[in-house]
């Protein structure tokens, strides 16, 4: 197989590719196509990997169709360990896999006439043969993706479609970030319940719907990695964990297992067959409201911890659904604690699935909630024209929501729109619980 | 002519030992035909014991549930809603997993069919719940597709049969025949929507290819998991985001002594062809799969 051309394509280009071989054959080229070369019965993963390294050369075929392909993508990082010759041909415009992009940066792509035609394959089929040939050894090796490329991983910046099922291994992250200073001794807009009472049950509900998620018949299953940091807690604890077991990220096994306290409540539930139990329902209480008289803003800070712990997940969760980082906040960052540079490299902390998403929650005040006019939930780049200050800033510092997220926004707001954001401000408690329920939705691919 | 119909099941967990999917299969001789019940179901994986669950209903659906009216389909299914007790079954004593199945219950979709094999023709009677789906492949007529559902179907929340007594079950009905050329498949939707990516993307001679590579190295080799997915996704080391379940049924001659999966791998390369042999029985070749000869038929190798 030593002088072979292993054919690297998307299944939607398999006429193209049939096209290459043809002119290359021709040409007293031997090739590689899976689509006739593996034997009825045997196993695919080691006839392409012992086709890949026995080739002299890849062509990889590059496409709209390609850049969607893990495949391919695959089978040119086998290429690249295997220090066999890239020569990647592009047939339409499309930009490659961010896989892809980083084993060829430094290549030189051929790109295809937009009119495929057989004797522009055949003039293709003469350069390569002339690029196999022993003289042009030096050419050939310039096509070698070197080891120091191929050592490290290389970074994807998928748009985040966060369809990736939850599993035991492929766990999901999730880091709540709550501003404990002074303000949230104050009651949130439309009620009559201090900001801190408000937040307190609602994370607890996202705690308890999280642990509904992750429980099996044999008990909690380890889907989720939760951590809530309170901020402006006060000198020396600026940021410090909410939950009673555990500092960071905690398994939502050992979250389920540890509760601060379990208050009771009678429920009736209609059983399966008809019948009417009455039973004591525990609700788990992990956080308490948390407010400190002389804490400042100190975001920055409660999103450097965030940065830390999410950039160590991901190093062992590379395969998992990118992490969320929500932080609810009810007023202006103190002097110096603006996040924006943190909070732009937690955006680039990246899974093979997604960038990691930051989504911000301002809690508002009595006064400018009676007016309403300040009030946004899940604004896109049209609305946040107006904004101004902390609310644009804050609208700045949130991630659009992918697909499902926005799917699911919609069908609880109306006037969501495209590139919308995982942001809500001089928001009330329904809005607060409106926000966390878009954006914990991923969690809900929990298998 | 003597004809069999032939049946396999490959099933893929998400996480070991955690497979909801359910496959039941039970071939009657009929009054003068071969029947074929067939049923795969798929476990909600939100809610607790619906792997317990599929397989409770699959087990009941291949007893003729596709011949039911809606009234009757309710009254089975009540029937083993009454008795399904897993609280009880497993002694559970934690209060929020009893608390989680009282609240939600177990469910599970269903697709069933009863193939029966008469001298004239296959006929195919089914039904379904949800998204799990009947598909007939046809390598030069096409696919034909039960609930109608393309791939941007799956992954919505679909209709479901709870274990909650008395709730209603939202059933379709389909009732059609297929020839010898054709295969009818079972499929969950883990499995059933990267089929239907291919035929979509490749057409159904792509999706037949990709199935008899999995037959053929179940023949061999014994297919195990990792096969399914590598015949369906197209990628050698690719891997289900969800249970995946496939089963697969066709009328082929019968063969004594020969596996069902056998006979599979030589309808689905070609190597079976199904026309009386008017040869004397000394010429007819042999199959080359086990040194089996297909006595009464003639079979070709396909090259």
């Amino acid at each position: 197989m030593a002088d072979t051309v292993f054919i690297s394509f998307a299944m939607k280009n398999q006429e193209v590719a049939e096209r290459l071989v043809v002119a290359l054959e021709k040409h007293g080229l031997r090739c590689w196509i899976a689509t006739r070369d593996i034997p009825l019965g045997a196993s695919w993963p080691a006839e392409i990997s012992n086709a890949i390294s026995g080739s002299r050369l890849l062509l990889v075929v590059l496409s709209s169709d390609a850049s969607k392909s893990e495949h391919l993508d695959r089978e040119v990082g086998l290429a690249a360990d295997a220090h066999v010759p890239i020569f990647p041909l592009k047939i339409d415009d499309t930009a490659p896999s961010p896989t892809v992009s980083y084993f060829l940066a430094n290549a030189q792509h051929k790109i295809a006439p937009s009119a495929f035609t057989d004797e522009w394959a055949a003039t293709l089929a003469r350069e390569i043969s002339a690029l196999l040939a022993p003289e042009a050894a030096a050419e050939l090796e310039k096509l070698t993706v070197d080891d120091q490329v191929v050592a490290h991983e290389p970074p994807v910046h998928r748009s985040s479609a966060l369809d990736v099922r939850i599993t035991r291994n492929t766990p999901a992250c999730m880091v709540l970030l709550v501003d404990c200073s002074n303000s949230m001794h104050h009651k949130i807009g439309g009620g009559d319940e201090p900001r801190r009472v408000v937040v307190a049950r609602a994370i607890n509900d996202v705690l308890e719907n999280l642990e509904s998620l992750a429980l099996g018949e044999r008990g909690a299953r380890p889907y989720f990695d939760v951590a809530v940091l309170g901020y402006g807690l006060g000198a020396g604890t600026d940021v410090e964990s909410l939950l009673p077991h555990g500092d960071g990220l905690i398994s939502i096994v050992d979250i389920s297992a540890h509760p601060k306290r379990v208050e009771q409540e009678e429920r009736r539930i209609s059983r399966p067959d008809g019948t009417i139990a009455v039973r004591a329902k525990s609700r788990k209480i992990w956080v308490d409201p948390r407010a400190n008289l002389r804490g400042r803003t100190v975001a920055r800070r409660a999103f450097l911890r965030a940065q830390a712990l999410v950039d160590n997940w991901i190093s062992t969760h590379s395969e998992s659904t990118p992490p969320i980082v929500l932080n609810i906040t009810d007023g202006q960052y103190d002097r110096g604690e603006d996040p924006d540079d943190v909070v732009r490299a937690i955006q680039e902390l990246a899974t093979r699935v997604g960038n990691t998403l930051v989504f911000n929650c301002h809690l508002s005040d009595t006064r400018t909630f009676q007016s309403r006019s300040g009030t946004v939930i899940f604004p896109s780049e049209d609305e946040a024209e107006r904004f101004v200050g902390t609310m644009r800033r804050l609208y700045d510092q949130s991630s659009l929501l992918p697909p499902q997220m926005l799917e699911r926004a919609r069908e609880n707001i109306d006037h969501v729109r495209e590139g919308a954001r995982g942001y809500a401000y001089n928001a009330d408690a329904a809005i607060l619980f409106d926000f966390l329920e878009v954006g914990t939705q991923p969690m809900a691919q929990a298998r | 002519m003597n004809r069999r119909l032939v049946s396999a099941v490959w099933s893929s967990a998400l996480e070991p030992g955690e497979n909801r999917d359910a496959a039941a299969t039970r071939v009657s001789t009929g009054a003068t035909s071969p029947v074929a019940h067939v049923a795969v179901a798929d476990g909600a994986s939100r809610t607790l014991f619906s792997g317990l669950w599929a397989q409770t209903i699959v087990g009941a659906a291949v007893q003729g549930w596709p011949e039911l009216g809606s009234r009757d389909l309710l009254v089975h299914t009540d029937d083993l809603r009454a008795t399904f007790d897993p609280l009880t079954r497993y002694h559970v004593d934690d209060a929020a997993v009893q608390e989680k199945w009282m609240r939600d219950a177990s469910q599970t979709t269903l697709v069933a069919a009863t193939v029966t094999a008469t001298e004239m023709s296959v006929d195919v009677s089914s039904v379904a719940v949800g998204d799990s789906v009947l598909m007939i492949l046809d390598k030069e007529r096409g696919t034909i597709t039960f609930p109608p559902l393309t791939p941007a179907d799956f992954g919505r929340t679909p209709e479901l049969i709870t274990s909650r007594l008395g709730e209603q079950i939202d059933a379709v009905r389909w009732e059609g025949h297929m020839t010898e050329r054709e295969l009818l498949l079972l499929a969950t939707d883990g499995a059933a929507r990267p089929l239907m990516e291919v035929i979509e993307e490749e057409g159904t001679e792509a999706a037949w290819r990709r199935i008899a590579q999995l037959v053929d190295a179940a023949h061999h080799h014994g297919a195990a998991d990792a096969d399914l997915a590598a015949a369906l996704l197209g990628d050698p080391s690719g891997c289900f985001q969800d249970d995946a379940t496939l089963l697969l049924c066709a009328a082929v001659p019968d063969v004594p002594d020969v596996s069902d999966v056998e006979l599979l791998s030589a309808f689905m390369s070609g190597s079976l062809v199904a026309q009386p042999d008017t040869r004397p029985a000394t010429r007819h070749r042999r199959l080359g799969l086990s040194g089996k000869s297909f006595s009464g038929w003639v079979t070709r190798r396909a090259r």
